[in-house]
C-alpha cells in the first residue's frame, strides 16, 4: 500500500522524543581550522525536546537576532522544520547566522539542564521590572524566557544584562595573526564560543536563584559571579566524552599536562582576550617550553582586587580540587594497567583505558558540578564571601553523602586552604568545622513554636513540587513568601518567643523584612526522601556612605539569613545568618564602598557614589580596559 | 622671629638673616588648567613657563590673557624655557592665536616631550592612535544622539555616558552646542597650540627623553631630570606587564570597527544608499567588516516588515529589553582610554638644586604607566671620586614642591611608589583646579578627590595650596596643631597670594 503524503505515521501519534540533537562547535571554530583537532571540533548536543518557534524560542530561551550595528535582522532559523530535525540541526557554519542562533541556543539549553539535574530542581530566571513602576520591591513580574542577542555588540566582548534578563554577545574583527578566524582579519564570533555562552547563561541562572548576588559589597561579590559562570562553563567541557576520549589519549591519562583540557581550563575565555588571569592561577608554559602548574599562595587572595583575577583564584582551587579527585578515581585503573609500575609504556594507551578514563573524568567532573551548584542553598542571602562559599559546598555535600569515602571534601578543603580562601571565623579548617552549625551548636535556638510553624508549609511544598509549569510555579513561590511573611510578622509582634525568633533570623523584629526566595525540594536521605524548605529573609536599612561624610549619601546595608529546614521532622537544620545589626558587617561594606568608587579614572569622570547600584556589573567587567 | 623648635623653620643664611629667594614658583589662578612660571634667581634671573592653558576659571574669573601679561612683565619679555608637557586643552589653551599673545615674548627654547617629534616612529604612532581614538569618540557620541533607547532608565544611562565622552573630548578643543555634530577638526585646537610651541615659538627646540640630564651653564646649580614619558606602549597604556600587541591590536581594531558603524548608524540612509556613496575603496572597507553576506541581511529600516516578524521585540511593553544603544557603551571606555593616554604622554621634570638636594617635581598630568616607569631610569652625576648615581625614589625623597598631577584627580597620583616615596617634612603641594568647573562637567569631575587631597594634608601638613581657594579652610588644618601655630605655620611658609597668582618662594 502506498502511502499518501499526508498521512500520519503508521501505528497513529508518536510520543515525542526525550531530546533533541543539535550540532554546533565543541568549543569554538578554531579546532576546525587545524588537521589534527578537526575531529573533535564538532559535537552534537542533546537537548531536552520541546517544541520550538522560529528564532529558536522555546519555554526557557528566546533568539532574537538584532544586530543593531549593522542596522538590520536576520531571519529566525526554525529548528522544528523537518529537514534539520532529520540532520541534528545545521551544519556548523561561520557565515551563516543562523547556525549561530541554534549554536546558542544548543549550548544555553545544554547549561540550563545540566544546572537544573545538579540543582535537583526547575529554575526561573530573576523577576523583571516593577511592573507598576513606583512599587520598587514589586518582583511579581515573571520573565519566562531568557533572551538571547547573537549579534548585539560590535566589540570582543559578551555579558549577561541582570536589567533586560538577555543574553548580548559580540562580534569582532580579529587582529593580524590571531588564529581564532578562519580568515586573518574575518570575523570572531563570540555565540560561536561554547565556553562564553555556558558562562553568560550560567551568570543568569545564578541571578535567578539569588538575585542580591550581583550586588557588590564586598570584594569577593562579583568576582564569585564570574568564578561560578567559569566553573559551570568549564566542567561542563570535561561532561562532552568524546573531548575527553581525544585529549586523554593525547595525554596519556595526565588531565594536568597541557593539553587541551588544560588548555580549556588555562585558555578559558581566551576569545575575549581577558582572561589571562585564569591561565596564570592554573599553570603556563615555562621558559623551558614545559608546561607547568602554578604555585597556588594566599598572599594572592590578599592582594588581588580585580573581579576576574581574584575569581580566578576561586576557579582554580575547584579545579585542583577535581584534577586530585580525577587521579585518585583512576589511581586504581592506572595501577592494573601498568602492573603496579605506574609508568606507562611508550606508544598509544589502548582504546579501552582512554574510555575509562574519560568515563572517570566525566563522572568527577559531574560531581564537582554538582557539589558546586547545590552549594548554592547553603549561601547567605547576601554579603557573601569566598569563605562563607566553601562552608556551603561542604555542608551542602555533607547532607547529601553522609560517608566521603572518595574524601571530595577533604579535596575541596585543601585546595581552598592552599589558597587562603577559607572564612574568617572558623577556627580549624577540618570539613566537620566548616560545616554550617546546626541549631543544637548555634548561640541562637530556635523556639519551639517557630519550629511548629513549618507544618503549615507542608501543603504549599506538595502543591509546589508537583507543579510543572514554571509560571505557576513562580507565583506559587510568593504566594507562599506572603503566608510566610505574615506569620512571621504576627508572631515577632505578638508572641512571647518573637523577639528571641527574631534573633535567631537575624532579623530586627520591630523592623520591616522580606521572604525574599523560597524554594521546596525533595532530597535523598538514608531514610527514604526528605522534602527541604530553603527560605531567605531579608531586611534593609540605609545608611550613609561614609559616617564621616554627612554630604556623602546613602546606600543599602542588607541582612537576614539563609534557613535550610526538614519538613519532615520538622526542624530547622541550618540558619546561615547575616544579622542587619552586625556594626563590623557594615564598616566593611562601607570602606569596601568608599575604596571601589575613587578607584580607577572612570571613578573621575563617570562618578558612581554607590559601588553596589551599577546598572550594567557584568557589562563594565567584560570589557577589555586599557 | 619664630621659635627655632616649630617646623617648618626658615632657612637661615649668614647672620641670622633669612636667606635669599633662591626661586619663586608662581602658579596662575585661570582656572582648571596649569600654568606654572618657575623662576630661578640670579644674574640675570633664568624664567621656565610650563603649561599655560585653561578649560574656564568659575571660581576666579581670571582671563589668560592677563595671565600672559603678568608673564611678560615678570619675565620683562624674555623666557629661557618654554615647556608644553602634553596636548590637553588645559595646558596648552594659552598657545592658540594667529598668532598667541605669548609670540610677543622672546623665547630661548621650548621643551617637550618625544612623543611630539614628527620624525619619531612611535611618537608617529602614538599620535596616529590618539587621532583614531578622537575620532571614534565623537562619532560614537554623536551616534548615541541618533539612537536614544526607549525605556526612560536607559535613555537616562546612555545620556549620562554621552555626555561624559563629551566633556572628555572638551580635553582637544572647544565642542560645538549641543545637538551639532562634532567635527573631526575638533583636535586641530590643541594640535596647533602644540605646533606653536614645537615650530614657531622659540629659536631652540628639544624633544625630550626620559633618563636625559639637562645640566645648562646658563643655569648654575640648577640640574634637570627628565623622568618621563616612558618610551613604552605598554606603560603608555598603564598595562605593564600585561601589555602584549594582542591586546593593542583589539583595542585598535574595536576603535576601527566603532568608527565605521557610528558612521553607517549616523548616516540617514539605508543600508544599499550608503554603500553606494562610497568611494569603492570604502565600499570594500565597508562590507569587508560586515559580519556576514548582505543577502542574510533583514534591513531594520523596513520598520514594517520588521515589526510584522518580530513583533517580540518591537512590543511596548518590552521596550526595556531591546539592545538599541547597548553596542555604543564601549565608547565610554574609549573615552577614558583616551585620556589616560595623553596624559601618559606628560613630560615630567624634576629640577634640582645641585647643593643642597632640594627637588621641585612637575609631572603635569602622568598616570600610573608614566610614574612606574620613572624608576626604570637613573641618572650619573658628579665627577670622578664624586660621581653617584641618582634614582627616582633619591629626587622623591628629596621633594620639597609637588605640582599635583591632573587637578589632584584620584589616578594620577601614585601612592606606594610615588606619593609615599616623599618624605620631607617641608613638602608644599600646590594643585591648579577649579572645582566648580569641574563639578559643573555633566557628569560632575571629582577633582580634588577627597581621599587623595585628605593624604596630600596629611603629607604636607596642611600646605596645600589650590589655584582657585588658596589654602585649606582652617577645618582641615592638621588636626595636631593649634590655630596659633597653625596661622604661624601659614605666614613663615613663603607664600604669597593674589587674585592673579600664588607665588611660593623657595629660599
Amino acid at each position: 500500500m502506498i502511502r499518501g503524503r499526508d498521512e500520519p505515521l503508521a501505528g497513529g501519534n508518536v510520543a515525542p522524543p526525550a531530546q533533541r540533537s543539535l550540532r554546533g562547535y565543541a568549543l569554538d571554530p578554531s579546532l576546525a581550522h587545524t588537521l589534527q583537532s578537526a575531529p573533535i571540533s564538532e559535537i552534537v548536543f542533546r537537548v531536552p525536546w520541546e517544541p520550538l518557534e522560529p528564532g529558536p524560542i522555546g519555554r526557557y530561551l528566546e533568539v532574537i537576532d538584532y544586530d543593531p550595528a549593522a542596522k538590520c535582522f536576520y531571519a529566525p532559523v526554525n529548528l522544528d522544520d523537518p529537514h534539520l530535525l532529520a540532520q541534528d540541526g545545521m551544519r556548523p557554519s561561520e557565515g551563516t547566522p543562523q547556525f549561530h542562533q541554534q549554536m546558542c541556543y544548543a549550548v544555553a539549553q545544554t547549561t540550563i539542564s545540566n544546572f537544573e539535574r545538579a540543582l535537583g530542581r526547575v529554575t526561573l530566571w530573576s523577576p523583571g521590572p516593577p511592573l507598576d513602576a513606583g512599587q520598587r520591591y514589586d518582583d511579581s513580574h515573571f520573565v519566562p524566557r531568557l533572551r538571547i542577542y547573537p549579534h548585539a555588540l560590535r566589540e570582543a566582548n559578551a555579558y549577561y544584562s541582570p536589567v533586560k534578563k538577555a543574553l548580548l554577545f559580540g562580534y569582532f574583527a580579529a587582529p593580524e595573526g590571531d588564529q581564532r578566524a578562519h580568515v586573518p582579519g574575518g570575523m570572531v564570533f563570540t555565540a560561536l564560543s561554547h565556553d562564553i555562552i555556558a558562562h553568560e547563561t550560567a551568570h543568569a541562572l545564578l541571578d535567578g536563584m539569588h538575585r542580591r548576588l550581583n550586588r557588590a559589597t564586598n570584594p569577593d561579590m562579583l568576582a564569585f559571579h564570574e568564578a561560578f559562570a567559569d566553573i559551570v562553563a568549564l566542567f561542563q567541557h570535561f561532561t562532552f566524552p568524546e573531548i575527553l576520549r581525544y585529549e586523554i589519549s593525547n595525554t596519556r591519562g595526565e588531565l594536568r599536562a597541557q593539553n587541551l583540557l588544560g588548555q580549556l581550563a588555562s585558555e578559558f575565555g581566551r576569545a575575549t582576550g581577558n582572561r589571562g588571569a585564569l591561565r596564570d592561577f592554573i599553570g603556563k608554559v615555562n621558559d623551558e617550553g614545559d608546561w607547568e602548574p602554578h604555585k597556588p599562595s594566599p598572599l594572592e587572595y590578599e592582594s588581588t582586587t580585580e573581579p576576574h583575577k581574584r575569581g580566578a583564584i576561586l576557579v582554580a582551587a575547584v579545579f585542583e580540587a577535581f584534577v586530585a579527585i580525577y587521579n585518585s578515581r583512576v589511581a586504581d585503573l592506572m595501577r592494573l594497567y601498568t602492573g603496579g609500575t605506574g609508568i606507562l609504556a611508550q606508544g598509544a594507551v589502548h582504546p579501552d583505558l582512554v574510555n575509562r578514563l574519560s568515563e572517570e573524568a566525566s563522572k568527577a567532573a559531574s560531581h564537582i558540578l554538582t557539589m558546586c551548584v547545590r552549594a548554592l542553598d547553603y549561601c547567605p542571602p547576601v554579603d557573601q564571601t569566598f569563605g562563607e562559599y566553601l562552608r556551603a559546598v561542604i555542608t551542602a555535600d555533607q547532607d547529601m553523602f553522609p560517608d566521603d569515602p572518595r574524601n571530595y571534601r577533604v579535596a575541596m578543603v585543601e585546595a581552598f586552604r592552599r589558597r587562603g580562601l577559607y572564612p574568617r571565623d572558623v577556627r580549624a579548617l577540618s570539613a566537620e568545622n566548616l560545616r554550617w552549625r546546626d541549631p543544637e551548636n548555634d548561640e541562637y535556638r530556635p523556639s519551639e513554636k517557630l519550629t511548629s510553624m513549618l507544618t503549615m508549609l507542608r501543603e504549599q511544598a506538595s502543591i509546589q513540587l508537583y507543579e510543572s509549569s514554571r509560571e505557576k510555579l513562580f507565583h506559587q513561590e510568593r504566594a507562599t513568601r506572603l503566608v510566610i511573611h505574615d506569620r512571621l510578622q504576627d508572631h515577632f509582634r505578638d508572641e512571647p518567643e518573637g523577639e528571641q525568633d527574631a534573633k535567631f533570623l537575624g532579623l530586627d523584629p520591630k523592623s520591616s523584612f522580606q521572604v525574599h526566595s523560597v524554594h521546596f525540594a525533595a532530597r535523598p536521605a538514608p531514610s527514604g526522601v526528605v522534602i527541604q524548605l530553603i527560605a531567605q529573609l531579608l531586611q534593609e536599612r540605609t545608611i550613609r556612605l561614609d559616617e564621616k561624610d554627612p554630604e556623602s549619601g546613602e546606600t543599602r546595608f542588607e541582612g537576614g539569613s539563609t534557613i535550610i529546614a526538614n519538613l519532615n521532622t520538622p526542624a530547622i537544620t541550618y540558619c546561615i545568618r547575616k544579622p542587619v545589626t552586625s556594626v563590623t558587617r557594615r564598616q566593611r561594606q562601607q570602606s569596601f564602598n568608599l575604596a571601589s568608587s575613587q578607584a580607577g579614572l572612570r571613578a573621575t569622570y563617570f562618578p558612581v557614589s554607590d559601588a553596589s547600584e551599577i546598572r550594567e556589573p557584568f557589562a563594565l567587567l567584560h570589557r577589555a580596559v586599557i | 622671629m619664630p621659635p627655632k623648635n616649630r617646623k617648618p623653620r626658615a632657612r637661615r643664611g649668614p647672620a641670622g638673616r633669612p636667606a635669599p629667594t633662591r626661586a619663586r614658583i608662581r602658579m596662575y589662578r585661570q582656572g582648571l588648567g596649569d600654568c606654572f612660571l618657575v623662576t630661578f634667581f640670579g644674574s640675570p634671573d633664568r624664567h621656565f613657563l610650563i603649561d599655560c592653558g585653561t578649560l574656564g576659571a568659575t571660581t576666579t574669573g581670571v582671563r589668560l590673557e592677563a595671565v600672559i601679561e603678568n608673564i611678560r612683565e615678570a619675565t620683562r619679555d624674555h623666557l629661557d624655557v618654554l615647556i608644553a608637557t602634553h596636548e590637553h586643552k588645559d595646558h596648552v589653551s594659552g598657545f592658540r592665536g594667529d598668532p598667541p599673545a605669548i609670540d610677543e615674548i622672546t623665547i630661548d627654547n621650548a621643551w617637550v616631550a618625544w612623543t611630539e617629534d614628527p620624525n619619531d616612529r612611535l611618537a608617529k604612532k602614538i599620535a596616529k592612535h590618539k587621532g583614531d581614538l578622537i575620532n571614534t569618540i565623537r562619532l560614537a557620541a554623536d551616534a548615541m544622539g541618533v539612537n536614544r533607547p526607549n525605556d526612560p532608565a536607559e535613555r537616562e544611562w546612555q545620556e549620562v555616558n554621552r555626555s561624559g565622552m563629551r566633556e572628555l573630548l572638551g580635553f582637544y578643543g572647544d565642542l560645538p552646542p549641543e545637538g551639532t555634530p562634532i567635527p573631526l577638526a575638533l583636535a586641530g585646537t590643541v594640535h596647533e597650540a602644540m605646533r606653536y610651541v614645537t615650530e614657531s615659538a622659540a629659536s631652540n627646540g628639544r624633544f625630550l627623553s626620559p633618563g636625559e640630564l639637562i645640566e645648562e651653564e646658563w643655569l648654575p646649580g640648577i640640574r634637570i631630570y627628565v623622568l618621563g614619558p616612558p618610551r613604552s606602549e605598554s606603560a603608555l597604556r598603564n598595562l605593564g606587564e600585561h601589555g602584549s600587541p594582542e591586546l593593542y591590536a583589539m583595542a585598535t581594531q574595536f576603535s576601527k570597527d566603532l568608527s565605521a558603524c557610528s558612521t553607517f548608524s549616523l548616516s540617514p540612509k539605508d543600508f544599499p544608499g550608503y554603500r553606494n556613496v562610497l568611494e569603492p575603496a570604502e565600499r570594500q572597507a565597508f562590507e569587508a567588516q560586515l559580519p556576514f553576506d548582505p543577502r542574510f541581511r533583514l534591513e531594520a529600516a523596513d520598520r514594517h516588515q520588521c515589526e510584522a516578524r518580530f513583533a517580540t521585540y518591537f512590543a511596548g511593553e518590552n521596550d526595556w529589553r531591546r539592545i538599541d544603544g547597548d553596542w555604543l557603551s564601549g565608547g565610554s571606555d574609549l573615552a577614558l582610554q583616551l585620556d589616560s593616554y595623553t596624559n601618559n604622554t606628560s613630560l615630567v621634570l624634576a629640577f634640582e638644586f645641585v647643593d643642597d638636594g632640594r627637588v621641585i617635581l612637575f609631572p603635569a598630568d602622568a598616570q600610573v604607566g608614566n610614574w612606574l616607569s620613572w624608576h626604570d631610569h637613573t641618572w650619573e652625576i658628579g665627577e670622578g671620586r664624586s660621581r653617584r648615581t641618582v634614582t627616582a625614589r633619591d629626587l622623591l625623597a628629596r621633594t620639597v614642591f609637588y605640582k599635583v598631577g591632573h587637578h589632584a584627580s584620584h589616578n594620577a597620583t601614585v601612592r606606594e611608589d610615588g606619593l609615599e616615596l616623599m618624605r620631607r617634612e617641608d613638602l608644599v603641594a600646590m594643585i591648579p583646579v577649579d572645582r566648580k568647573v569641574a563639578l559643573n562637567k555633566n557628569p560632575p569631575w571629582q577633582m580634588p578627590a577627597k581621599a587623595l587631597y585628605a593624604r596630600l594634608l596629611e603629607k604636607t601638613r596642611g600646605r596645600v595650596i589650590r589655584s582657585d581657594t588658596g589654602w585649606p579652610p582652617d577645618a582641615d588644618k592638621p588636626v595636631a596643631l593649634a590655630d596659633e601655630e597653625w596661622a604661624e605655620i601659614k605666614r613663615a611658609s613663603g607664600i604669597t597670594i593674589t587674585d592673579l597668582y600664588i607665588d611660593l618662594e623657595v629660599r
